[in-house]
Parts: C-alpha cells; sequence; structure tokens
C-alpha cells in the first residue's frame, strides 16, 4: 500500500540529520528519543551529571509533566505554570536559584541549528535563561528547513494573537557566549554555559 | 581657518602619531580585524552565501523603507494597540529628557543596558548619571570600556583593543576583588556580579537591530544572554530605536536577520534573536510592567532627505566595513572614529555629532573596500569623499593633495621635459626640496616619465580590422606617460585578436579628486570624458584600460558623479584588460618571459576586487605556464595610489604600516617575482618587500598571433 507521507518522512529525516549536524557544531548535545521512558532517562542522566537540586520547567505540553518530574529524582522541580499567582520576587528567586531549566521548543531550525521558544511569561524565558543547564524539548516534526522558512511563521503568530496576549519568541542556538576577551570564544556569560536538545521522534498524540 | 579647526586636524595627527608608535597595539588590533574578516570569509564559503545576490536585495528593501515616511506611524501605532508607549525624539536631548522623566516617576536608580550604539550615540549613561541615575552596561565589551571611560572602538567589538591582562585589572577594579587573568575566572565574576544587578534594577533598557511595521514588534540580536535578562527581569522595558531601523513586514526582517551576523562575525545567527511586541507578564503579573519605545531622529530625517548621505541609512550596523578597512586597521577606533568608529562612522559622525567631529574622515585612502564587502552594498567611499570636501571647504586643502590633483598637468610638464625630468627627480636634493615645499616623501620611489606618449608608438600599428569588435583603449596616466610600452603590449594584443583599437584624447580617470575631497573637479572629469566617450559608446566601442582604478571610476563612480544613461552604458562596456580579453585567451599562444619553475606571486588590487577580483589576470599568468600564487591578508596593501607618496603621517608613515601586515607576506611565500595590474601597488610592495614587481603583460616575452580559423 503506498505511503501518502513518504516523501513527507524522507524530508523529514533530511532535516532531523542536518538539525543535529547544525546543534553539534553549535555546542548543543542532542539527543533523539523515541518514547516517554527514554525522554525520562535521558532528563535523569543529564540532571545527575551535573548534580542538579533544582529544576524549574516551562511550556512543555501536560502529557510529558510525569516523565520530567520522574526524571528529577531526588531534585526539586518547580513548574512554571504552577507558580503563577505567587509573589514575583518569590518565583524569580527559584527561577534563579535553579540549576536547570527545562523548556519547550516550539519549532526547530535545521539549517541554522536554532530552536524556537514561544512564551507568553517572562518567567517562562527566565527558565531558559538564568539556570546555567538549560534542556530544550521538541518535536522532531516540527523541524523547519530554514529561518527562511521560520521567520514568516513568527510574523503570523504575532499578528493572530490579541494585542493582549502577543507572544515573545526567540530563536536560541546554543549555549550563551561572548567573544569579548580577545575575540576568544567563551560559553556561558549570562545564559546558559549548556544546551541539551531532547528531539522527541514520537507520536505526542493520543494516548499512551 | 579658525585655530579650532586646526585643532581638530591637530588633535587627528597626535593620535595617528601614537597608534604609529604603539606597535604592539596596533599589531594587536590588526590581528584582531584579520580574525574578524577570516570569520566571515569561513562562514560565506562553508554556507555558499553568494554574497552579491544578497547585497542587492537588502539594499533594495533598506532603501524602500527609510524612503517610506509611513512606516514610522504604523510601527508605533502597533506598538500602541499593543500595549506599549511610544515616543518620536527628534533630538538625543528630547529623547533623554523622556528617559529622565521615566526614571523619576517609577522612582528608578538603577538602568540595566544591552548593547545599544544608539544609545551611546546621544551619550545615555552620562546624561543619567548627572541626575544621579546608574546605568551599568551589561554586554561584557560595553561594561569594560565603561569601567576603562572609553568610547567604543569598534562597532560589534567595542573593547576590542583591550588585553586579558587589561580586562582583569578594569573588572578586578569593579568587583573589589582582585582577580586573576584567567577566560573563566573574568567570566565568572561579571556573571556573579551582573547577575544581581539584572534582578534588582529598576529599568532594563535595549537598542533593537530591526523595527518590524506591521507588528509593532522589535528584533534584537545578542549572544550573551544579557539581553534576555534585561528585558525580562525589570519592570519597565525601555527601548531606544533608530527611525531608520523599521522596515514593513516580517520577511523583509528575515533578509536583515540572515545578513546581520554572517557579515558581522561570520554567525549564521546571533545565539538569541528575540521578537519582542509587549512587555509580556512576569510569573502572571502584568502590575507596573511597561514598555517604551524611544524613536530616534537626532539628524536620520536630514540624512534621509540628503541625496548624498540617505545611503548611510541603510547601515545594519555589521562592522564589517572596519574589518577591512587598511588604516582603521592600523590607527583603531579611537583614533578612526568619535563615538561611531570606522568607515561608515565618518558620515554617520559629520551628520548627527558635527562636521568638526568627522576630522577623522581623512584617515580614508580611497580603497574602496568598505563598499566591496558591505552586505548592503552602501556607496560609503562617495560619502567619505563629500565629508572629505565639506572639511575642506571649511578648513583648507592640504598643499600636498593640490599637488597631487593636478598628477595630469604635472606628468605632461614631466613627460615633454624627459629625460631632464627624470634626472632632477632621481636628485636627492630635489626630492628634499620636494620634500619640504610641497609635501612628498623623499623614502618614495617615483616613476619615471617617457618623452615619447603613447600614440606616437602606435601609430605604425594601424587601427586594426575591427573584424571582431571596437574598442577604446584608455591607458589613463601611467600607461601613456611613465610607461607606454605597456599600452603598446596591450594594443598589440587587441590588435591581433581582430579589434579595431582607437586610443582618443581623454582627460585623466581623476581619482586622486575623490581621495583629497574635490568631488566637484571629479565630476567635472567624469563629464569630459563621458562625452568623449559617448561618440564611440553609440557606435558599439568596449572600453578597455590596464589600470585598475580607471575601470573602478568608469564602473563605481563615474555613475555616481554624472547619473544617467551615458554613464550607465560606459559602465556597462568598461573591461580591465585581461577581463576583456579572458575568452579569447585560448586562442593566444603565451610565451613567459622568466622561468616558470618558480610561482609568480600575485596581489590584486583593491580597485580591481570589484571588478575582476584579479581572475582573468592569473588565467592569463596560467596561460604563459606560470603557476600563481596570491599572496593577500584581505586588504589593501597601503600605497592607495597617490596617499602613500605623501610625507609624513598622514601619507608614507601610514601607507607603510598598512604594507608592513603584506610585505611580511610577501617575504614569507618566498617569492622573487611578483605581478599586480596596478601600477602603484607594484611600487608599494617593491619598495616595501624589496621584490621584483611587473605588470602581467611583462611576464610574456611573446604572444603569438592567433591561428587563422579554419
Amino acid at each position: 500500500m503506498l505511503n501518502p507521507t513518504r516523501v513527507q518522512d524522507e524530508s523529514s529525516a533530511q532535516d532531523l540529520s542536518r538539525f543535529l549536524a547544525s546543534l553539534r557544531d553549535l555546542h548543543v548535545e542532542a539527543h533523539v528519543v523515541k518514547s516517554e521512558s527514554e525522554t525520562t532517562e535521558t532528563i535523569r542522566t543529564i540532571l545527575t551529571k551535573v548534580g542538579c537540586k533544582s529544576v524549574v520547567v516551562a511550556g512543555i505540553p501536560p502529557k510529558l509533566r510525569g516523565a520530567v518530574s520522574a526524571a528529577a529524582s531526588g531534585a526539586a522541580v518547580s513548574f512554571v505554570e504552577d507558580l503563577q499567582g505567587r509573589p514575583q520576587a518569590e518565583v524569580v528567586a527559584i527561577l534563579d536559584g535553579a540549576d536547570v531549566g527545562i523548556t519547550w521548543a516550539a519549532k526547530g531550525v535545521a539549517r541554522e541549528g536554532a530552536m524556537l521558544e514561544v512564551v507568553y511569561d517572562d518567567a517562562s524565558k527566565l527558565a531558559s535563561s538564568l539556570p546555567l543547564v538549560h534542556i530544550a524539548l521538541l518535536e522532531s516534526s516540527s523541524i523547519l528547513p530554514g529561518l527562511v522558512e521560520a521567520l514568516p511563521l513568527v510574523g503570523k503568530m504575532i499578528k493572530d494573537s490579541p494585542p493582549e496576549r502577543k507572544p515573545l519568541i526567540t530563536f536560541i542556538s546554543g549555549p550563551s557566549k561572548t567573544g569579548d576577551i580577545e575575540m576568544r570564544l567563551l560559553y556561558g556569560v549570562h545564559g546558559p554555559h549548556s544546551v541539551h536538545a531532547i528531539i522527541l521522534d514520537m507520536d505526542l498524540t493520543g494516548d499512551t | 581657518m579658525t585655530s579650532k579647526n586646526n585643532n581638530n586636524r591637530q588633535s587627528l595627527l597626535t593620535k595617528l602619531r601614537r597608534s604609529l608608535n604603539d606597535r604592539e597595539s596596533s599589531d594587536k588590533f590588526w590581528n584582531a580585524m584579520a580574525k574578524a574578516r577570516g570569520n566571515r570569509t569561513a562562514l560565506l564559503e562553508k554556507e555558499h552565501i553568494d554574497m552579491h545576490a544578497i547585497k542587492d536585495s537588502n539594499k533594495a528593501l533598506k532603501t524602500a523603507s527609510v524612503a517610506d515616511r509611513s512606516l514610522v506611524e504604523q510601527f508605533a501605532n502597533n506598538v500602541r494597540e499593543n500595549g506599549g508607549q511610544v515616543f518620536l525624539a527628534k533630538t538625543g536631548e528630547e529623547a533623554m529628557r523622556y528617559v529622565v522623566e521615566l526614571s523619576n516617576r517609577v522612582g528608578a536608580k538603577l538602568i540595566v543596558k544591552a548593547k545599544s550604539l544608539t544609545s551611546d550615540e546621544i551619550e545615555f549613561t552620562k546624561e543619567l548619571e548627572k541626575v544621579g541615575i546608574r546605568a551599568v552596561e551589561t554586554d561584557l565589551g560595553e561594561l569594560v570600556i565603561q569601567v576603562a571611560g572609553e568610547t567604543p572602538v569598534h562597532l560589534v567589538m567595542p573593547a576590542a583593543h583591550k588585553s586579558l591582562k587589561e580586562i582583569t585589572q578594569l573588572i578586578s577594579g569593579l568587583v573589589g576583588k582582585e582577580l586573576r587573568a584567567e577566560d573563566q575566572e573574568i567570566l565568572g565574576a561579571v556573571r556573579a556580579y551582573l547577575r544581581n544587578l539584572f534582578l534588582t534594577a529598576d529599568i532594563g533598557m535595549s537598542g533593537a537591530n530591526i523595527g518590524v511595521a506591521e507588528t509593532g514588534s522589535i528584533v534584537i540580536e545578542t549572544n550573551e544572554g544579557n539581553g534576555r535578562l534585561v528585558t525580562s527581569l525589570p519592570k519597565i522595558h525601555l527601548v531606544i530605536i533608530g527611525m531608520e531601523k523599521i522596515v514593513p513586514t516580517w520577511s523583509d526582517a528575515a533578509y536583515l536577520v540572515k545578513g546581520h551576523s554572517a557579515s558581522a562575525t561570520g554567525q549564521n545567527m546571533t545565539v538569541y534573536v528575540s521578537a519582542i511586541t509587549k512587555h509580556v507578564p512576569l510569573a502572571g503579573s502584568a502590575e507596573g510592567r511597561e514598555f517604551h519605545v524611544i524613536i530616534l531622529d537626532n539628524g536620520r530625517s536630514k540624512m534621509r532627505d540628503d541625496p548624498w548621505f540617505s545611503d548611510a541609512l541603510n547601515c545594519i550596523r555589521c562592522g564589517a566595513c572596519m574589518n577591512v578597512c587598511p588604516t582603521y586597521g592600523i590607527a583603531g577606533g579611537h583614533t578612526f572614529g568619535y563615538i561611531y568608529p570606522g568607515p561608515i562612522g565618518i558620515p554617520w559622525t559629520a551628520e548627527v555629532h558635527g562636521l568638526d567631529k568627522a576630522t577623522f574622515a581623512h584617515l580614508c585612502i580611497s580603497c574602496g573596500l568598505c563598499k566591496e564587502i558591505c552586505p548592503v552594498d552602501i556607496d560609503i567611499p562617495m560619502m567619505i569623499a563629500k565629508v572629505k570636501e565639506e572639511e575642506i571647504a571649511e578648513n583648507g586643502q592640504l598643499v600636498v593633495n593640490d599637488f597631487f590633483m593636478a598628477s595630469e598637468t604635472l606628468a605632461k610638464m614631466a613627460s615633454s621635459t624627459a629625460p631632464l625630468s627624470n634626472w632632477f627627480l632621481r636628485r636627492s636634493a630635489t626630492r628634499a626640496l620636494m620634500e619640504s615645499l610641497v609635501g612628498v616623501d623623499r623614502r618614495r620611489t617615483l616613476p619615471a616619465f617617457s618623452r615619447r606618449r603613447l600614440r606616437p608608438r602606435l601609430s605604425s600599428l594601424g587601427t586594426g580590422s575591427g573584424a571582431t569588435g571596437k574598442v577604446v583603449f584608455f591607458p589613463d596616466i601611467y600607461a601613456d606617460y611613465n610607461e607606454p610600452q605597456l599600452g603598446v603590449r596591450a594594443v598589440k594584443i587587441l590588435l591581433s585578436l581582430g579589434y579595431r583599437v582607437e586610443v582618443p584624447d581623454l582627460r585623466w580617470s581623476g581619482m586622486p579628486y575623490i581621495s583629497y575631497g574635490n568631488v566637484a573637479k571629479a565630476t567635472e572629469v567624469a563629464r569630459e570624458n563621458l562625452d568623449s566617450l559617448e561618440k564611440y559608446l553609440d557606435e558599439g566601442y568596449a572600453v578597455v584600460s590596464t589600470e585598475p582604478t580607471a575601470v573602478y571610476m568608469l564602473r563605481e563612480v563615474y555613475p555616481k558623479l554624472v547619473p544617467g544613461d551615458l554613464a550607465n552604458k560606459a559602465r556597462e562596456r568598461s573591461f580591465p584588460f585581461f577581463g576583456f580579453i579572458h575568452e579569447r585567451l585560448p586562442e593566444l599562444e603565451l610565451k613567459p618571459s622568466f622561468p616558470t619553475a618558480e610561482p609568480i606571486g600575485f596581489h590584486i588590487p583593491c580597485h580591481d576586487r570589484s571588478v575582476s577580483h584579479g581572475t582573468p589576470a592569473i588565467s592569463f599568468l596560467r596561460g604563459a605556464g606560470y603557476r600563481v600564487q596570491v599572496v593577500e591578508n584581505g586588504t589593501c596593501c597601503g600605497m592607495a595610489g597617490t596617499f602613500g607618496m605623501k610625507h609624513g603621517d598622514l601619507g608614507y608613515n601610514l601607507s607603510m604600516a598598512v604594507g608592513d601586515h603584506l610585505f611580511r607576506l610577501f617575504r614569507e611565500s618566498g617569492r622573487k617575482l611578483v605581478a599586480t595590474e596596478s601600477s602603484v601597488c607594484s611600487t608599494q610592495i617593491s619598495d616595501g618587500a624589496g621584490l621584483k614587481v611587473i605588470h602581467p603583460l611583462y611576464a610574456v616575452e611573446e604572444v603569438a598571433k592567433p591561428a587563422s580559423k579554419a
């Protein structure tokens, strides 16, 4: 039987491998996972390696909350969505004190190795900005070929949203860096020192 | 000449002398620029980016955006509709008044700043300091120069001149702890120090790389993560954006984002490219959170309406022009700059800060590399020539510049009195006199003059059959008054290829008028030459020259000086010699004059870079059996026409300081023989590297007539 999505699968595979190559060039550690349990395992390994005591999580689909919590084992986990309504100073302190931030990337951008963050609250943005380690989760099916395809989408997202709820959109390509000391490339300035991309190559719709 | 303006020129010379004396700093800065050039080239090659295609579309987009007066209003309306506040500031003072009022209203005492050259332009920090408000730079380079009390030395790398040791000293002072001179130690100290300020600041101030009118959004491109914290933690997000930065749509923004970091740092994108449309809530609360956008004029609307200077508004602040500028690379951004440094800094400074701040325009040697590297194809050299013209109108022209702008007349005189003129020019007494009276450096080798010029030598050859086409040969000065034998060789080849060759009585191409700020005279000579060429162009003649600068003038400069169909036709029909015969090279039988066992070195003249990049000349040499080794550092040899003949720092000394970096490469290459098409680059490399330098036409002793076709 003919698979109508075969061409789509091939170009997706191309985008994925291009994306992985670009991430490698940008010093982003990439992991492709095919199940929830693999997701949990991968996150747990990272958290253990960095000696994580406190994690903040923002924007991930409710379906994956369990997988993330399970990975934390021992570390304090705060979901930014749950912190809404708490005093700002408290929320900021939690975000600032976290070792790791786990966030959702709406899209991947293959050619430039970028991940698209779409948030509506600065606390979510701080989850990927304040901690030294950033783990971004994204679906392999969301990977676009390049910036040229991605930027018009950004415009559309902004245009299609009401004035009171405009998205805050950021392309993130790698850990924070500077060349300001004798033009040497140094990582981990004010943003994360290391970035992990966990690419979910699995069907997130439906049950299981 | 008022004494105030004498001071500006004197101050420039003093700073230049200091830069030339501090060899260590100058070399370090030069190497930083070389590295920046290398990063850009590496990315263009890796990603197969065709910069020429991008230049044209970028230019069209930016020019249209700058001219569209409705964009500012559309942008402002959208910002307001989304809950933000907009202030259109006519001047820097107006902008700062708004900032102070805002700060007072919210009781702000601490402002954290992301990198914004626009805020530097209006002296943001200094103005706030006056009223007791502390504004702290959070970009590492800007923080370093803030602590040092200096202005930025480069658009993109504001502290490129600082060593690790100097940075350690400065940061140690800032954080109040003696730090080791070690990268991670510094980084850690800065991270900890600024983290506290991010968390407690009342206002976060950022610039914007792009403003998108259709959604009232700004785009900020950063690497360090400071921009993210500045725009999210503080209650107030304040943006200062130049009015020329606004483009209509997100598709337009895509082009600029793609081109900007590729050109600036050799990155596909900066680490963070943020699209901000409002100051979103923090932890669900929007209370007290405000978004303010100051749209700055400060001279920009005047530039927009100026036919010469509106081009400067197309700048996307990539800094590539200063990465390639040879004299900026020696002098550094404090000598070659005021607040905006480098080539693009010249028209910007003249227009927003004042002509008296733009005296550093005279450091430009008109190599044209800034325009060639600019991702928006901005005609920086032409604007610099206008700034020079304005500065000279106020403060007078230098005697030595007048001397060299009279080169055509001087060449006629020297030629008609040769060989006596040559004898005089060789005497050290003459050279000493020329140095003290006129300002021609006695150390510089000057070319000899020929009594018998080009045309008399061609009369025996005839004009040619014209079977394959018609050519006007344009010798300019060198192949007519100095080395007519070169012109003869070129014409012989053209005749053998079946062209009809005419050598009409043309003026010189007139480049020194541009170099020394006499745009009026340049326009005169352009008009005269174009008028003389008109009938030939109408009859289908091509214009061919052995002098790269002549082709450069016809292609790049004349169309700007005398806009219209005639100049456009001349541009399309002008060719460098080897470029013109390139396709027909296989027909020629070339016999080398020198042994081909050793490769021949090659230098690409700046004025040929945008024309043929040396490629056809190299093919010609290969056709004669030579292996060709191109020796380049990516920028000018330093001679810059007559500039390197001028006495002193703003001449020979600066010229040789630039040249040193190329001479070293040539010496290291081991090449004993070097070819280049430019008569003046030739002098520079032989004077500086002590090598034999010839025009490629002298590398072949015989060019056989093409075989007749069957």
